[in-house]
């Protein structure tokens, strides 16, 4: 394994089901993903992206093949151990945002960093100030716009430092000019902290800032750039 | 079109089963603990009348001795009574009681009745069913009828034998024939029927009777029964069947009201559950119903369909209660019958009654309480606009404390007008309970959300707590409702057990101080050669013993007294020095009275005779005796739990000046100094061998068996208590679950952020952990609270006691623990599901 590499799958596999409503979703992937590197993956919805990103992220397990992130065999680990690696070295950026609803923006952002008993003030109050959503910390997370919503998203995302940051169409719900300021203050932050980033998208602006673009199609992935 | 719209509404319930389950129970177990409580208390009433229907045919009054003369009526009287009114259809019946030989538990009646009498013996042959030998009957001594009821019980075919005792002597029955059930018209359960000549031989009570039935005719009779009773024998009374059916029936009134207000509890904790279930499968559809209303579909329509499947999920879960409270019924009657025939009158209660328009009653009070649950939710949930519906519900911080504390306000102010109200009447006692006790809950989901938000405040606490206590601030207040059914289930379980607690430490100590004597002789069956009860032989006899000191005496009997309906129980004492000290007067000068007892016409009442027929000391009470009315002068009033009638209690010289009859008599005898109890229970026991039918009690054993009766009466109390603590645990796991499948996503969200299994399980016992907390502190001074309304309102009026409050330090521990421990039990499947789901299915379907 190399240190460079971040995700290596190979024949990675997932079936839904069984018996005969068994179906593959994904069919004996082979992806590596060097660290510090942009990969967006193209695909019609139900093509299996975030399936895909479930598999790397550890929330789901893989039916076939081998997978390790970090160095880390992911089929090896318990759930225990999953949930532990997920919180140390995952950063997950969902299209609903899927914010805690209970939970103001500053507690949304201290989450992560509590997980991994990091310290926590200044880096909240940076990350804030740096989203220009400073003067919102104190409020309910459902009480933002979308594109606010995102935002504080991504922010808890990196705010732990991950080794491996994952995005199911970040962009999916916000108007144009929205989406288009989140995917540049994502992509900013992410290669600022020399992130490693695989992002399922639809948008062509997204594709235009990755280092590689993949297309999955009937469950395999077709490199197109 | 409203079809299509019910489906496209209600199928959503099919695809929540365990919360369509959860409401269904709710609603079952509040009418089922209903239902149950009904269905027994019918079954009482249905089995005193059997035990009151005359078995020679139809009958409108009876003719009794007068109260005081237990010797019954002479049947020479009778004979000459018939002879001048040839065109009355005369009954005469004798009854009496024996227990099983070898089973003194056992207790059966005897009844007598004229078979030859050709009008009577046509009735009674028509109610014992054409299989009875009446032949044997007739002319066999000691043969006897049962219903089929009790042949099945006992095991009973035509031509067995029954060994009884009657008053201490071996009696042997023969079974002649099976009557049908009482409900099939037959005689009662557990009642011998024999031939009047042989229930006179068995009894021991040749020449005697002890009533006669008469039926009058419509037309005309009150002038008949005018007449008839000026014809009447010295000491004869003619009552009416209703007066007595229905002063029967008064007397467990206030045990049936109480009852049936703790059925009712279950009931509205049931309601809480309703009211929560419909909420939240309000709110999951809340868009579901802004795409109906976008089509086109009208608030009313909506409403509508709406309140059609609150009305089925309500009748669905009626129909599941009756089912169930029919079978509660059949375990709490024995704990019913124990207390009403230890307290209240004799009656066999074997079967459940369960008729249809109680049960229709029920149903009808199930679907008003569901509705009445139901509608609001269902009202806030259309009123919305289209396009308020079609968002998402967003979090709301706590809010504020003006409506609810004015809804408390508004509840405890009524409840104080209540109590306010210048009556005796027990519903507004309950209606003020009730209101205090809404009034309570209704600012506790409020109280949980202000209370958490304050939690979620402080620094330092650990992840699961925190999330635990946010949720409870912002969410809706589901768990406050569950809280606030918690906290009423509780808060009412503690009053009981405080108010129990506190009659029984009264009686405890009433019994302490008024059984002074070692031992109590029960003269009970020991009879002379004339029927008369050897009262002052047997206490000279028993005085002379050299391991006695002094002996006292009583004498229980009834009076009538002028302006009380029923008779009224008359106590006679001849105390020594050392037994006076025994009462404890509530008002009279006690020096003075003791004085004049036995020299002058005075009486003492006891406290719930004064509070029922508001006596005060001075008053005077006109007692009917054989020869007329006398006057007695009331000097005292003492605290006595005996008998919630009340009772009258006068000297023993009072007594031989105007009532020449004896009754039942006890005799308390006193140790000498020196000689313990065990010896002078032997001495009696040598001294008294000849004397059949004689009980010795010591007075430990008398106090043991007190408490014993006291504690079977709050038995069923306690069952019911359970049963309302259970419907809250099954409301409280229900807003949970319900509160739990809402935050799946942020759970799955969570678990992608790393949190462990075990801290989801963590946060959702922590949210059932907080609210019980609350529940169960709120609980313990509401609890206190209720407890002091039902010792000092609801008893005074039940009953007519007082007592002090006792705060019993383990209630108050237990009922703390279990509020909580019900709240840690009802979140234990809401956890697993929190935890089972793997967050990619959540996510993939989100």
């Amino acid at each position: 394994m190399s240190d460079l590499l971040v995700v290596e799958a190979r024949g990675l596999a997932m079936d839904y089901g069984s018996g005969e409503l068994r179906a593959r979703v994904l069919h004996a992937l082979d992806l590596d993903v060097a660290r510090g590197e942009f990969v967006a993956i193209l695909g019609r919805s139900g093509s299996g992206k975030s399936t895909l990103l479930h598999l790397l992220g550890a929330i789901d397990r893989a039916t076939g093949g081998t997978l390790r992130v970090g160095g880390v065999d992911l089929g090896a680990l318990d759930e225990e151990a999953r949930a532990r690696f997920r919180r140390r070295h995952v950063g997950f950026v969902f299209q609903a945002y899927n914010l805690l609803t209970t939970l103001t923006v500053a507690e949304n952002l201290r989450l992560p960093l509590r997980l991994n008993e990091r310290p926590i003030e200044d880096r909240v109050d940076t990350l804030l100030a740096r989203l220009g959503l400073a003067d919102k910390a104190e409020r309910y997370a459902d009480r933002l716009s979308g594109g606010e919503q995102q935002r504080v998203a991504i922010a808890r995302a990196l705010i732990h430092d991950p080794l491996l940051v994952l995005a199911d169409e970040p962009t999916g719900n916000l108007d144009e000019d929205s989406a288009r300021d989140v995917l540049a203050l994502f992509t900013e932050l992410v290669r600022e902290r020399g992130g490693t980033l695989v992002m399922a998208t639809h948008s062509l602006d997204a594709c235009a800032e990755a280092d590689r673009v993949l297309r999955l199609e009937h469950g395999h992935l077709v490199a197109t750039r | 079109m409203q079809g299509l719209l019910q489906r496209a509404v209600s199928r959503h319930l099919l695809r929540q089963p365990w919360q369509l389950g959860l409401a269904l129970l709710g609603i079952a177990l509040g009418i089922a603990v209903v239902c149950a409580v009904q269905l027994t208390q019918a079954s009482a009433r249905q089995a005193l009348a059997y035990a009151q229907r005359s078995l020679s045919g139809p009958a409108t009054h009876r003719l009794e001795a007068a109260a005081g003369d237990e010797r019954g009526l002479a049947e020479r009287d009778y004979a000459q009574l018939a002879l001048r009114w040839p065109r009355l259809r005369l009954m005469p019946a004798l009854s009496g009681r024996g227990t099983l030989a070898g089973d003194a538990t056992q207790s059966l009646s005897i009844l007598g009745v004229d078979l030859v009498a050709g009008s009577a013996q046509q009735g009674a042959a028509r109610r014992l069913g054409a299989s009875v030998d009446f032949t044997a009957l007739l002319t066999r001594p000691g043969t006897a009828v049962v219903n089929l009821t009790t042949a099945r019980r006992l095991g009973l075919a035509p031509g067995a034998s029954l060994a009884l005792l009657v008053d201490g002597r071996a009696r042997r029955i023969e079974i002649v024939g099976l009557a049908p059930a009482a409900r099939d018209g037959g005689p009662a359960d557990d009642l011998l029927v024999m031939d009047i000549a042989s229930a006179q031989e068995t009894l021991d009570a040749a020449g005697r009777l002890s009533a006669v039935d008469l039926a009058l005719p419509r037309a005309g009779r009150q002038q008949l029964a005018a007449a008839l009773r000026r014809d009447l024998p010295a000491g004869w009374r003619l009552t009416s069947n209703a007066t007595r059916l229905g002063a029967a029936r008064e007397m467990t009134r206030a045990f049936d009201v109480n009852l049936s207000a703790l059925s009712l509890l279950a009931l509205l904790v049931g309601m809480f559950l309703v009211y929560n279930t419909v909420s939240f499968l309000a709110l999951q559809r809340r868009p579901l119903f802004a795409r109906l209303r976008a089509l086109g579909v009208s608030a009313r329509e909506l409403f509508t369909a709406l309140a059609v499947e609150a009305c089925l999920l309500g009748l669905v879960g009626i129909a599941l209660g009756l089912v169930l409270g029919r079978i509660v019924a059949g375990a709490l009657l024995q704990l019913v019958a124990r207390t009403v025939n230890d307290l209240y009158y004799r009656a066999a209660i074997t079967e459940v009654a369960t008729p249809p328009w109680l049960l229709a009653a029920i149903a009808l009070l199930g679907l008003a309480a569901t509705l009445a649950a139901a509608l609001p939710p269902i009202r806030n949930v259309t009123r919305e606009t289209v396009a308020a519906g079609g968002r998402s519900a967003t979090t709301t911080a706590a809010a504020s404390a003006g409506l609810p504390l004015l809804a408390m306000g508004c509840a405890w102010g009524l409840g104080a007008a209540l109590l306010a109200w210048p009556t005796r009447a027990l519903w507004p006692g309950f209606g003020a309970l009730f209101a205090f006790l809404v009034g309570a809950a209704l600012p506790l989901p409020w109280l949980l959300a202000r209370l958490a938000h304050g939690l979620s405040r402080r620094r330092g606490l650990s992840l699961p707590l925190l999330l635990a206590s946010r949720a409870l601030a912002v969410h809706d207040h589901r768990a406050g409702l569950a809280a606030a059914a918690l906290m009423v289930a509780c808060a009412t379980g503690l009053a009981i057990a405080v108010m129990v607690a506190s009659f029984r430490v009264s009686v405890t100590d009433w019994l302490s101080a008024l059984l002074r004597a070692d031992v109590y002789v029960d003269l009970g069956s020991a009879r002379g050669s004339d029927g008369a009860r050897p009262l002052a032989a047997l206490r000279e006899r028993i005085a002379r013993l050299p391991e006695v000191a002094t002996t006292s005496a009583v004498v229980r009997t009834s009076v009538r007294v002028a302006g009380v309906d029923a008779p009224v129980q008359l106590l006679v004492y001849d105390l020594p020095p050392a037994a006076r000290a025994g009462y404890t007067f509530i008002a009279g000068d006690v020096a003075r009275l003791w004085q004049a007892w036995d020299r002058e016409d005075v009486a003492i009442v006891t406290e719930p005779y004064a509070y029922r027929h508001e006596v005060r000391v001075g008053d005077t009470l006109e007692l009917e005796t054989a020869a007329g009315q006398r006057r007695l002068r009331v000097l005292g009033i003492y605290r006595d739990y005996a008998n919630e009638r009340g009772s009258i209690a006068i000297g023993f010289e009072t007594w031989r000046r105007h009532f020449p009859l004896r009754d039942d008599a006890g005799l308390g005898v006193y140790a000498r100094p020196g000689v313990d109890t065990a010896a002078l229970e032997r001495a009696l026991r040598t001294a008294l061998a000849d004397a059949p039918g004689l009980r010795l009690q010591s007075n430990a054993k008398l106090r043991e068996l007190s408490l014993e009766v006291f504690d079977h009466t709050f038995s069923v109390t306690d069952v019911l208590r359970l049963l309302a603590l259970g419907v809250a645990i099954v409301g409280i796991v229900s807003a949970l679950l319900a509160q739990q499948m809402e935050r799946l996503t942020d759970y799955a969200l969570l678990r992608a952020l790393g949190v462990r299994a075990e801290e989801i399980l963590r946060v959702v016992l922590w949210q059932t952990a907080l609210a019980g907390a609350l529940a169960a502190t709120v609980a313990l001074p509401v609890g206190i609270a209720l407890a002091l309304l039902l010792i000092d309102v609801i008893n005074v009026r039940s009953f007519g006691w007082t007592m002090s409050l006792h705060l019993p330090w383990t209630a108050l521990a237990s009922a703390w623990l279990s509020a909580l421990l019900a709240a840690l039990v009802a979140g234990l499947y809401p956890a697993a599901v929190a935890t089972r789901r793997t967050p990619a299915s959540v996510l993939r379907n989100d």
